[in-house]
């Protein structure tokens, strides 16, 4: 009887592992990282009323030792928006990005660009003086230079009046 | 006093030998960089509305050094794509592999993120548009992902003035 009931559950398993992995959904890591970023991020109040949009990269970088991940934001990112990135980070799950890639060794830094996009745009921020393109790559002023795994944008669409 | 004029010979080789190398490195991004926009003529579509080049390159080249693909996101409009083509042959991307090879990178996909300005003088002036940063990541409408070895950018201005009549 025991061995029966073994063999059953053995069954079981095998048959939702391979579900699982046939399930576009619940292959689908993008989508869950995008949607808790959906879900939690909160589009800073004074950044919707200027209409301006954010376009930065985000920089993550797994700490060995530590057991967590280290963010930077580029030379684009607004002081607001990287304060509410930090407020949330807790509940990114980036473990998804390698799990995507199915990469095991987490050594090299994921590159995920974040664009909150705006139904109105400001004029300043399409001014030739604008420096946000020519930051998206820049850390404290420095080009990041080297390889990276780089990932689908973490995409919002605010529409402000 | 001996060992004082041999520790300082040293460190002058070392001094130099390190500069060589940077200076050799650089010279060959220059090199590659310079032969771009020295063959690239801005498409005077493009140019006559103030329309900028923002865009990735996306290069890998194989074992000989010759260019195995090429290609640009979503956001480069398809005169800027045809110019590169049509100039192609007389960019140095030879330099760019001899510098990628000096780091053992040469087998990797290189993203070289490009920016150009353009306008024309006393009329208009190109700015960033929000759709060219949303295209900026996709290629053929699917979102950049991977492993790439991400490069020095291509910056630069091009302008035009009008002939005064």
């Amino acid at each position: 009887m025991r061995s029966f009931l073994l063999i059953v559950i053995a069954i079981i398993a095998n048959f939702m592992h391979s579900y699982a992995q046939k399930d576009p959904e619940l292959r689908n890591n993008w989508a869950k990282l995008q949607s808790g970023f959906v879900k939690y991020i909160r589009y800073p109040k004074e950044l919707e009323k200027a209409s301006i949009p954010s376009f930065f990269t985000l920089k993550v970088q797994y700490d060995e030792k530590a057991k967590q991940y280290n963010l930077e934001f580029s030379d684009s990112s607004h002081p607001l928006m990287i304060k509410e990135v930090l407020r949330i980070k807790d509940k990114l799950d980036f473990n998804l990005v390698y799990d995507d890639l199915t990469i095991e060794k987490r050594d090299i830094p994921i590159i995920i660009p974040i664009e909150i996009r705006l139904a109105r745009v400001s004029k300043e921020f399409s001014d030739p003086k604008s420096t946000v393109s020519q930051n998206l790559y820049n850390f404290k002023g420095k080009q990041a230079f080297g390889n990276f795994y780089f990932y689908a944008p973490l995409a919002l669409t605010v529409i402000n009046d | 006093m001996k060992s004082i004029k041999f520790i300082m010979i040293i460190l002058y080789v070392m001094i130099n030998s390190l500069y060589a190398q940077d200076k050799g490195k650089i010279d060959n991004f220059k090199k590659f960089e310079n032969s771009f926009l020295r063959n690239f003529k801005y498409p005077a579509q493009l140019q006559e509305r103030c329309i900028p080049v923002l865009t990735l390159m996306v290069i890998s080249f194989d074992q000989s050094g010759k260019i195995n693909s090429l290609s640009f996101s979503d956001s480069a409009y398809p005169q800027f794509i045809q110019e590169v083509q049509r100039v192609r042959d007389n960019i140095d991307f030879e330099s760019l592999y001899m510098d990628l090879k000096s780091m053992g990178k040469e087998n990797e996909k290189i993203i070289i993120p490009i920016q150009i300005d353009t306008g024309v003088i006393d009329e208009c002036d190109s700015g960033i548009l929000q759709f060219d940063l949303i295209n900026l990541y996709l290629f053929d409408s699917k979102p950049l992902k991977g492993r790439y070895f991400l490069y020095k950018k291509i910056l630069s201005k091009i302008f035009m003035a009008r002939a005064i009549s």
